[in-house]
């Protein structure tokens, strides 16, 4: 699979590797690079690195962003996380709060089966 | 217009206002109208155009289509809530509002984490595992007060409220409470609101310490006051300071004189109110023709009219003062003779108005906090700032240009402002010739005064007098405060007409953001002025010599009005020495502590055949009366006080006096009665219904009209709103006069050379002789009288901090804590006066004002040494 942007990028399985690079096809893929990952990356430690990410970026000026970064790692199910995903989406204060959620969304497009539980 | 929820409703302001307007129940914790948003909290996030924005930041604008509920936002709070609730456990306004969106606080898990708590504030309380991290604190902090205590620290999930200092106590922090009023945590809680009073009443009423007026929302329960909030008013915008919001306890103090006390066999013994007013009135009536009145700044219009009344009309004398005398006379003396009005030209609100605000010899941040804070929020805001002082103050270390002046040289300082002004040709011509005279000679006269010609004097160096100058003359809306430090000197009122100099060579006098404003210090002391007790003038400044005048009262009170000039209160002072005077009514006033050299106040107070003092407490001058009648305090009664911007604005009574206590205008007129002259008021209101038929300047005037923010006199008639700014078309005497003013060393300087001047005054926390204050949790704040000296001269005589120190002069000795501070500059010296075990004003001088009589409290030569 490919992080396309950046963190706050876009996630593209190998599957869908034949995606053109545009932002038609890839909503909110954000600025220059690709990250590419082999086999050896679950699907879950790309997501538990994104919760870190966020974890240690978030400024801590709003609520949703400050608090629901930390609270990423802890959702027990889909819906949960879906929630929450919604909540940092919708309320953010920034582009960060707004943007966390973005690959986190394609990842468990791809791989409902491997991102949850953790 | 915009749509809200299918709706139309006006497009003005946020959408947050929007919504509240129209009653939309859109959650908002961080939004609170004192201070700027934030957009922290992101609970009021809403539906725009098919987007989702924070209410509170977004702008209304015409045509947008907004929504402010629905299924995805319902859901959106009810989780922001949980997030919300999994870092803090809140209380008050957020925890209600959770409730309401039915937060369980189970949703997501809680993070343990050890977060500040701290009780060490004898006011304020913190418990940050309530905090949201709102910022409303921090906003308010640095909006309303411009403090800057607070700030966030860490990132992220690690972001907390924090403060400079390991413990509060410790902090910046100037206990204004603005932070505990707006947070919606209680993260921040007074301590005073520990336990839950259960059922109160709110008593709308105006705050009764400094002359700034503030206006009050007074929580009863039972028969206590249980704590006070900032009301939404002209004068305060809900602000206050550490004694109006929180020195309130004094009202219920034990210390509370409760019956009337006769002296018998040498001691004060509790009496009936009938042996009390009946021993008066004989022993006034015996009296008769040596008698004098001070009356109270504390009290109302209403009590300070019938003092002056009784004692003009029923005892037939002028000798009626009050404290203004020794502290704004000069303001007003000073001012009539320039203006021809005695009293400020603008208001308050002009301070946001000013494009530069000059700041002479006030310490407005601790002495009038309230209108200190909107100075400092002026300059924050770009207003340039002039600070005339010989201490650096809080404000000095903010202003564009510091003149530290030696203490007692005003004069050749703001002559040599002006000589700037003629000098290098920034003065309004136009205005100088249309509204002032004396122009010629005053421009030949004060050339003498240029700054490189009175530097040696005032120790201040040409180039910073030559910028203030400047500053001053380009400045489009300057305006001038003063306070004390202008008039508590041997040329108090000479000062002041300095003042107006200066305001009329650049024409800035009669419009918006201008003018020449004494910052009145006791919170009565322009209404009892007003109401007539000073001996040279009655209610309204009338002239009690004006036959007009005399007829017009003599009708009204139906007594001729005494034709014998009256005496000040030194005059009165050193009449009880030559047995001109031998019965003395002191109205709510410690004139032991604070006139100047209480040694010779207590030998003349000793040597009266009769001494009346009505009180709140046994005072160092009620322990000599011969009688004590115990008053109310500003709680207990009902009448109006007037502020330093001329605004009468309504007491209300919230409690009942205690004991055998009673409102002090119903003592008045009981002694009125027995001393043969019955009024017959049932109520304050219609005493205000007399002062306006007696006084043309408030003519307007009735409690009808007061309620909300009140009326700033002049009040002509029944609709006349009241006059926001004087001397717009003319002024008062015609043209105004530009004073030429001669530098007359007080003869203090000369017996000062080369030793060490004091200065008196207040620190923030206590008030004048500190009765009331002491008796609260401020003394917590500050326990002592304090001695500022500057390093040098504390080196020099072996003192260190927190040495006690005995300040000696040729009147006697005072006692203090040394505080080594640069604030001041070496040779002068600093103290407080609020601790009767201080004796400060034993070193105070008799030196008065050339003109009004005013103590010279601000230049005493003196030594110190460590005690």
């Amino acid at each position: 699979m490919a992080l396309v942007g950046g963190p706050m990028g876009r996630v593209v399985p190998a599957s869908r590797f034949d995606t053109p690079l545009s932002y038609e096809a890839l909503p909110g893929m954000g600025h220059a690079g690709i990250v590419v990952l082999d086999d050896s990356v679950s699907a879950a430690a790309l997501a538990q690195h994104l919760y870190a990410f966020a974890v240690a970026e978030s400024c801590g000026s709003c609520t949703p962003c400050r608090v629901g970064s930390a609270q990423l790692a802890r959702c027990r199910d889909r819906a949960a996380l879906e929630r929450l995903l919604d909540t940092m989406e919708l309320g953010s204060l920034c582009g960060f709060g707004q943007g966390v959620p973005r690959p986190l969304r394609d990842l468990l497009a791809a791989f409902p089966e491997e991102l949850l539980p953790c | 217009m915009l749509t809200l929820d299918g709706s139309a409703a006006e497009a003005r302001g946020s959408l947050l206002d929007v919504c509240r307007r129209a009653g939309a129940a859109v959650p908002a914790f961080c939004a609170d109208e004192r201070v700027a948003v934030g957009g922290h909290c992101r609970a009021c996030i809403i539906e725009v155009d098919g987007r989702y924005v924070a209410a509170c930041t977004t702008p209304a604008r015409d045509g947008m289509a907004v929504r402010s509920d629905g299924k995805r936002l319902r859901a959106y709070r009810r989780d922001l809530g949980e997030l919300t609730a999994c870092e803090s456990v809140p209380s008050g306004r957020v925890a209600a509002a959770l409730a309401a969106l039915g937060v369980t606080g189970e949703r997501y898990r809680r993070e343990p984490r050890a977060r500040r708590h701290d009780e060490t504030h004898p006011y304020l309380r913190l418990d940050l595992d309530k905090c949201i991290l709102c910022r409303l604190c921090v906003r308010a902090c640095a909006e309303v007060q411009g403090q800057f205590v607070y700030t966030l620290v860490g990132r992220g999930h690690d972001a907390r409220l924090s403060w400079g200092g390991t413990s509060f106590r410790d902090s910046d922090c100037v206990a204004c409470g603005a932070c505990s009023a707006v947070c919606p945590t209680g993260a921040i809680s007074d301590v005073d609101r520990a336990a839950d009073p259960g059922e109160t009443r709110v008593v709308r009423s105006t705050c009764g310490y400094c002359g700034v007026g503030c206006q009050l929302d007074v929580h009863v329960a039972g028969d206590d006051v249980v704590r006070i909030e900032g009301a939404p008013a002209a004068v305060n915008h809900q602000h206050l300071c550490v004694k109006g919001r929180y020195a309130h306890s004094f009202a219920r103090h034990p210390d509370r004189l409760t019956t009337p006390l006769l002296r018998r066999d040498g001691t004060l013994q509790p009496a009936s109110w009938d042996e009390a007013i009946a021993l008066v009135a004989r022993e006034l009536g015996r009296l008769r023709g040596r008698v004098g009145a001070l009356s109270s700044s504390r009290s109302t219009n209403e009590e300070n009219y019938l003092v002056q009344k009784w004692f003009r009309a029923g005892l037939g004398t002028n000798n009626v003062d009050c404290c203004a005398r020794v502290c704004h006379a000069p303001s007003a003396a000073g001012m009539r003779r320039s203006f021809g009005s005695g009293v400020a030209t603008n208001s308050l609100a002009d301070i946001e108005v000013a494009d530069l605000l000059l700041v002479a010899g006030a310490n407005v941040t601790r002495s009038h906090p309230v209108t200190g804070a909107r100075i400092k929020q002026a300059v924050l805001a770009g207003a340039r700032l002039l600070v005339i002082d010989p201490r650096r103050t809080e404000l000095a270390a903010m202003a564009d240009v510091h003149l530290q002046l030696r203490p007692g040289t005003n004069v050749p300082l703001l002559n040599s402002i002006a000589a700037v002004l003629v000098d290098e040709r920034l003065v309004d011509r136009h205005f100088v010739a249309a509204r002032a005279e004396g122009w010629d000679a005053y421009a030949d006269f004060i050339r003498a005064f240029v700054p490189e010609a009175t530097a040696a004097t005032t120790g201040v160096p040409a180039p910073a007098v030559r910028r203030a100058a400047r500053l001053y003359a380009a400045a489009e809306r300057p305006m001038q405060v003063h306070g004390l430090g202008m008039t508590e000197h041997f040329q108090g009122s000479e000062s002041v007409m300095l003042l107006c100099n200066l305001a009329l060579l650049v024409g800035a006098v009669g419009r918006p953001g201008v003018g020449v404003n004494p910052l009145r210090g006791q919170n009565n002391v322009q209404g009892s002025a007003d109401m007539g007790c000073q001996p040279d003038l009655v209610t309204g400044y009338a002239d009690p010599h004006d036959p007009a005048v005399r007829e017009r009262l003599q009708a009204i009170w139906g007594r001729p009005l005494p034709s014998e000039p009256g005496l000040t209160i030194p005059r009165m002072y050193d009449a009880i020495r030559q047995g001109g005077i031998a019965g003395l009514f002191i109205f709510g006033e410690d004139v032991v502590q604070t006139d100047p050299d209480s040694n010779r106040v207590v030998a003349a107070l000793r040597a009266l055949e009769l001494l009346v003092v009505e009180e709140l407490f046994l005072s160092e001058t009620a322990k000599l009366a011969h009688v004590v009648l115990p008053g109310a305090s500003v709680f207990e009664k009902d009448g109006t006080f007037t502020n330093g911007e001329r605004r009468i604005q309504r007491v209300r009574k919230a409690l009942e006096p205690p004991g055998q206590a009673r409102a002090d205008w119903q003592i008045l007129c009981d002694l009125m009665a027995a001393t043969g002259y019955p009024q017959r008021y049932t109520h304050p209101s219609e005493i205000m219904d007399e002062i306006a038929r007696v006084a043309p300047p408030f003519a307007g005037v009735s409690y009808a009209r007061l309620d909300g923010d009140g009326l700033q006199w002049p009040v002509s008639s029944s609709d006349d709103a009241g006059t926001a700014i004087l001397h717009r078309e003319t002024f008062a005497r015609g043209p105004a006069s530009l004073a030429r003013i001669d530098f007359v060393p007080s003869p203090t300087l000369a017996a000062a050379e080369g030793g060490l001047v004091l200065m008196t005054g207040r620190a923030l926390e206590h008030y004048n002789a500190g009765s009331m204050t002491r008796r609260s949790g401020n003394l917590a704040l500050r326990p002592r009288d304090a001695l500022q000296i500057h390093p040098s001269d504390a080196r020099a005589r072996a003192i260190v901090d927190g040495d006690e120190v005995v300040v000696k002069s040729a009147a006697g000795e005072a006692h203090a804590v040394a505080r080594i501070t640069d604030e001041v500059a070496p040779g002068t010296l600093f103290l407080t006066f609020h601790f009767p075990e201080s004796r400060a004003n034993s070193v105070t001088s008799d030196v008065v004002d050339r003109l009004s009589d005013c103590p010279e409290y601000k230049l005493t030569a003196v030594e110190v040494r460590r005690g």
